[in-house]
């Protein structure tokens, strides 16, 4: 996979193996460098002991909400840019997660041009 | 008339004269003979009337010619009325030359008041030139012949009568008569024992006094109660040769002294098993017992008016007895029928010619009933019909019949084959019984609870929307994703082969996925009933919690499973199964809603029970059942919560138990639910089959 070195990775976080590989394809088509998270608490981990700026993540999962992902970035420093992708459009998950303050949601399935646009701008900073 | 006596004295011993000379010994006979014996010459002038003659046709019937003799003598036709034509007499026929043989002639004269029935032969004489000079006849008396011959056709007529189920009334009456032409100045009567076997009815006088018979009729039977009351008492003759001193008479001698009766015989007429049916009897006016002549005719009469009255009495049973068959065949919508196999006919109650569509009076045929039968089912009816009268055995079908105008019925037909006394088939009897209204209804309950069983799927799958779009959508997005990188790549010009290869793989991979997932749903939501397979409740179970996941984790609860590895295999519609988990499952997740999350727990369990069957409980720790009666949860429209029908239970009952087994519901001692089905094991034989 080639990688431009100097921009920061995206973290991917999403119990289901196959939507996780397909958002690493279609990011690392872009160039864009990508860390995989099969399980949430995988990435809780990562995140305790890593700097991270992009998190992708999926909602519900297995053993940890993407809601509690959220809540936890939320107490990082600096504070992860967030994008939320769901399979359902549940109007609490959107309310809660809008509240925290991601920077967009996603209903799976997503057009790419959109979600790699939203990735490229959590990854500018702006 | 002197005179004339004079000359035919004088010719006669002329005749005679000519005769005896030749033969003393022809005289002789001619003296002695019973039969009557008579000579003309050709101007029918008698010349020989031996002495049987005389007595025959009245003395002086040599003083008479030929031409006066049909009316002198009383010569009749057989009507017994009209006098013989003088030119016809069997006397002049065999002087113009014919040969008589066996002419039968009616005589009643002074001499025979009563009359006497003769037989007469004829035959020319011829003089020595073969010249006709006269003519001889012989008559012989056959009265009594022919009274033998009346009496025995009258008893003919009789038994043709009863033959012909003619009214009791009118044979009985016939008989009397017949009994009384028998012998001068007798009467008789008939009298029949009532059911009740106590009290006499009037059976047959027509010559006795109708205030007599009224009297009689209807009076009781006893030791002292006339002669047929008695007789009819004490099962034998009785015979009173004086009414007005017998004291069997006590009570109806001022009745027997107004009509004029003196003597009384009566005999019982008993049936073939013995039982008294009556009592015929004999009346005189005169002081006397029975002759032999008058116990022969009792004989006879007591004989013909028992087969008489035991057999009006048999078609009296049948006949009631039919009438009560056909009133409980009416009202039960049964039919009675009769087959004849070997030739092909049949015969059918009116109630089975109205369930088949027949005309009342349409002659029935074995195959005529067979082309009612539903086309489909024709040919299996009709083997089970020859089995049966093959092995003259038993019918048993349950089909359809198909009636003009194509109507339908549902019938179930029972018959057994009857044989004759040398074990040959005779015929087939049945009974059809219309179960259309029945059918009709079991099968709009089937509907019905195909139906409810139907909406309650497509209910779940409302429930399940979370799962339902989150199953759906994971792959559609893997593909979605896979292919906007593989346009991507080859849009940057930069593609490995193998990185393409693997996204396609994935790709398709996804969309089976996604295929599934819709198989599944359909599968759930389709109208059909599956078909049943060998099941192991617990693939089913973790298939059902699969497809639920995404609920279990969106309502933050938790379910978890405890199951046995030795369960037996069930054998069951999977999609029911299914439903019947999902219901409980859902149901567990409502029940655990209100508390926080930490509490939300569900634990499904399954155990066998000795391999006999296998059981599944599925256990929440929500509030529980209705205290009062848990079971109460199985009722219809019964619900706890704001939305649904509260059929879901119901339905999962019917499932269960149209799967032979029993689904329960109880509080468990630690708070919460409990809920557990048994379905029975698949035999081994079955699931090693399966295996």
């Amino acid at each position: 996979m080639n990688s431009s070195g100097e921009s920061a990775e995206v973290c991917l976080v999403d119990d289901d193996p196959s939507v996780l590989r397909s958002m690493q394809y279609l990011l690392a088509s872009d160039g864009i460098k990508v860390r995989a998270f099969n399980k949430p608490e995988d990435f809780l981990a990562y995140a305790a002991t890593h700097s991270v700026s992009v998190v992708v993540t999926d909602i519900w999962m297995e053993g940890v909400t993407g809601l509690e992902i959220l809540a936890r970035m939320c107490a990082l420093s600096p504070r992860p840019r967030v994008i939320v992708i769901t399979a359902r459009d549940d109007l609490a998950a959107r309310a809660t997660a809008m509240a925290i303050g991601p920077v967009a949601f996603f209903i799976k399935p997503f057009n790419d041009e959109e979600f790699l646009a939203a990735i490229r701008l959590a990854l500018s900073g702006t | 008339m002197n005179e004339r006596n004079k000359i035919d004295k004088k010719s006669d011993e002329r005749v005679v004269e000519k005769l005896s000379p030749s033969n003393e010994i022809l005289q002789s006979i001619l003296s002695n003979m019973g039969d009557a014996v008579i000579v003309a010459d050709k101007e029918q002038k008698f010349l020989v009337f031996n002495p049987a003659a005389k007595q025959m046709f009245g003395t002086g019937a040599t003083s008479t010619t030929a031409a006066e003799w049909s009316r002198q003598s009383g010569l009749c036709l057989p009507d017994k009325v009209t006098l013989y034509p003088p030119e016809e007499l069997p006397l002049a026929r065999s002087i113009r030359g014919e040969q008589i043989d066996d002419v039968e002639m009616f005589v009643r004269n002074a001499t025979t008041p009563n009359g006497m029935w003769i037989l007469i032969s004829g035959r020319p004489l011829r003089d020595a030139k073969g010249e006709i000079s006269g003519g001889v006849i012989v008559c012989r008396d056959i009265t009594q012949r022919k009274k033998e011959e009346t009496f025995a056709a009258g008893q003919g007529g009789v038994l043709e009568m009863i033959a012909a189920s003619a009214p009791l009334v009118d044979i009985l009456t016939r008989l009397v008569l017949l009994m009384e032409a028998q012998a001068d100045e007798m009467l008789c009567s008939i009298l029949v024992l009532s059911a009740d076997g106590v009290h006499v009815k009037h059976g047959a006088a027509p010559s006795l006094p109708e205030a007599y018979v009224k009297a009689v009729n209807g009076a009781p039977i006893g030791p002292r109660n006339g002669s047929c009351g008695t007789a009819m008492y004490l099962k034998r003759p009785v015979v009173v040769t004086d009414v007005m001193t017998d004291p069997l008479w006590a009570n109806y001698r001022h009745l027997a002294e107004i009509c004029g009766l003196r003597a009384c015989w009566s005999t019982p007429i008993l049936s073939s098993q013995g039982d008294v049916l009556g009592s015929f009897a004999m009346y005189r006016q005169e002081r006397r017992g029975p002759n032999a002549k008058e116990a022969r005719l009792t004989e006879v009469a007591t004989h013909i008016a028992g087969i008489a009255i035991e057999r009006q009495r048999a078609q009296e049973a049948l006949r009631e007895r039919d009438a009560r068959i056909n009133l409980a065949a009416e009202s039960a919508d049964l039919a009675f029928w009769v087959i004849y196999p070997e030739q092909n006919k049949a015969w059918m109650s009116d109630k089975g010619r109205a369930i088949y569509g027949f005309d009342p009076k349409l002659p029935l045929t074995r195959d005529l009933l067979f082309s009612r039968v539903h086309p489909d089912e024709r040919a299996a009816v009709r083997a089970v019909f020859d089995r049966a009268c093959a092995s003259h055995g038993i019918f048993d079908s349950e089909h359809r019949l198909v009636l003009p105008y194509g109507k339908k019925r549902w019938v179930i037909v029972r018959g057994r084959c009857l044989e004759d006394e040398h074990g040959n088939l005779l015929e087939l009897i049945g009974m059809t019984i219309d179960v259309s209204a029945q059918k009709q209804a079991d099968l709009q309950l089937q509907i019905q609870r195909e139906e409810m069983e139907h909406l309650n799927r497509v209910a779940l799958m409302g429930e399940m929307t979370a799962s339902v779009a989150h199953e759906l959508n994971q792959p559609l997005t893997a593909i979605g994703n896979n292919a906007a990188a593989a346009r991507r790549f080859l849009e940057r010009g930069n593609i490995d082969p193998v990185l393409l290869q693997q996204l396609l793989q994935d790709m398709v991979a996804d969309s089976q996925r996604a295929g599934e997932v819709i198989r599944g749903i359909r599968s759930l939501v389709r109208k059909e009933k599956s078909a049943h397979v060998v099941l192991n409740l617990n693939a089913v179970i973790a298939d059902t919690l699969r497809l639920v996941s995404s609920d279990v984790l969106m309502r933050e609860s938790v379910v978890t499973t405890e199951m046995d590895h030795n369960l037996p295999q069930v054998d069951a519609a999977p999609v029911q199964i299914q439903q019947v988990l999902l219901n409980l499952i859902i149901n567990a997740l409502d029940a655990v809603e209100a508390l926080p999350p930490a509490q939300r727990r569900i634990i499904i369990t399954t155990r066998s029970l000795d391999g006999e069957s296998a059981e599944v409980s599925v256990r929440d720790f929500g509030l529980g059942l209705p205290k009062d009666r848990p079971e109460k949860v199985f009722d219809h429209f019964f619900s706890t919560k704001q939305s649904g029908m509260g059929m879901g239970l119901t339905i999962v009952r019917s499932i269960v138990e149209t799967h032979g087994g029993k689904i329960s519901a109880e509080n468990a001692p630690d708070g919460g639910a409990r809920f557990f089905f048994r379905l029975p094991a698949v035999r081994r034989d079955t699931k090693s089959q399966a295996a």
